[in-house]
């Protein structure tokens, strides 16, 4: 998980549902911790966190990006894992890298189709992500397409 | 004191003008710097507005190289959010709220619904792996 995604999941109180659409191991690079401001946050206890090797540090700083955004793609290009990122820049890093990558707004739509959260929450998430960190119309619009499975 | 903006009239010539701190710029968008304001490098003398239609990640490079971390390099998908939040010395969410204090808009998640909709079925593929 990237800092971003840190970010808007700890806004919509979202790190419950990613445990359980990913029961298996959720992990935050030091990196990550260290960029954002603990003081927003508890970490609960379920998300583990990883220090990267040094072989893996040293490749991390050849990219252009913060502490965290470039742990964080390392990290998930060594473990084959799926990263939650938002950031753009990052995010085309993520796909010269062929890393898998996803963000928040489609964590709620699982869920949502999951039948993790109902509609109402899922409105209010996305709503509070548009205006809390400028989701666009169009990616609002994406997530509202939800269908139960 | 007064705020030096860097200014871009419609052939691309830069010219510079002075104005008093914290007023409104000739294109509207208000001035982040006060007077001796103190950022991590140093007091705001210097401060770039565009006043075209450019993209600030076009003109980012003429931000004057006295400050070259000023916020309005923030351009999505140019430079990262926690790059600059570490060129800035604040952690992410305080940057974050830095941004949209200059009027600046984040631009998270993928480019279109196409690009979502890919992401949607890794999801559903990670989901089902076993523990790494």
């Amino acid at each position: 998980m990237n800092t971003s995604a840190f970010s808007a999941l700890t806004r919509i109180n979202g790190f419950k549902i990613l445990k359980q659409l990913f029961p298996q191991d959720i992990i935050v690079p030091r990196g990550v911790l260290e960029e954002y401001d603990r003081k927003f946050v508890t970490l609960p206890s379920f998300i583990k966190v990883r220090d990267l090797t040094p072989n893996q540090m040293s490749r991390a700083n050849n990219l252009d990006l913060g502490q965290g955004e470039k742990e964080a793609i390392i990290l998930a290009h060594d473990l084959g894992a799926l990263l939650l990122i938002e950031d753009k820049k990052g995010r085309k890093i993520c796909q010269d890298m062929n890393v898998e990558k996803t963000g928040t707004y489609g964590i709620i739509r699982v869920a949502f189709e999951e039948c993790i959260i109902t509609r109402k929450q899922m409105v209010e998430m996305i709503e509070k992500l548009k205006n809390d960190l400028y989701y666009g119309q169009q990616l609002i619009e994406w997530v509202l397409k939800a269908r139960k499975r | 004191m007064n705020v030096v903006i860097s200014q871009q009239d419609s052939s691309g010539k830069l010219f510079k003008q002075s104005l008093v701190p914290g007023t409104v710029s000739p294109n509207g968008r208000m001035l982040l710097a006060e007077e001796g304001q103190v950022s991590k490098h140093g007091i705001w003398e210097e401060i770039f507005v565009s006043t075209t239609s450019r993209k600030f990640e076009d003109i980012a490079p003429t931000v004057s190289p006295k400050y070259p971390y000023d916020i309005g390099i923030y351009a999505p998908g140019r430079i990262s959010l926690g790059k600059i939040a570490e060129l800035w010395g604040l952690h992410y969410e305080e940057m974050i709220e830095a941004i949209k204090r200059r009027g600046l808009h984040l631009d998270f998640g993928p480019r279109t619904p196409e690009e979502a909709d890919l992401e949607l079925e890794s999801i559903r593929k990670h989901m089902r792996r076993k523990s790494h």
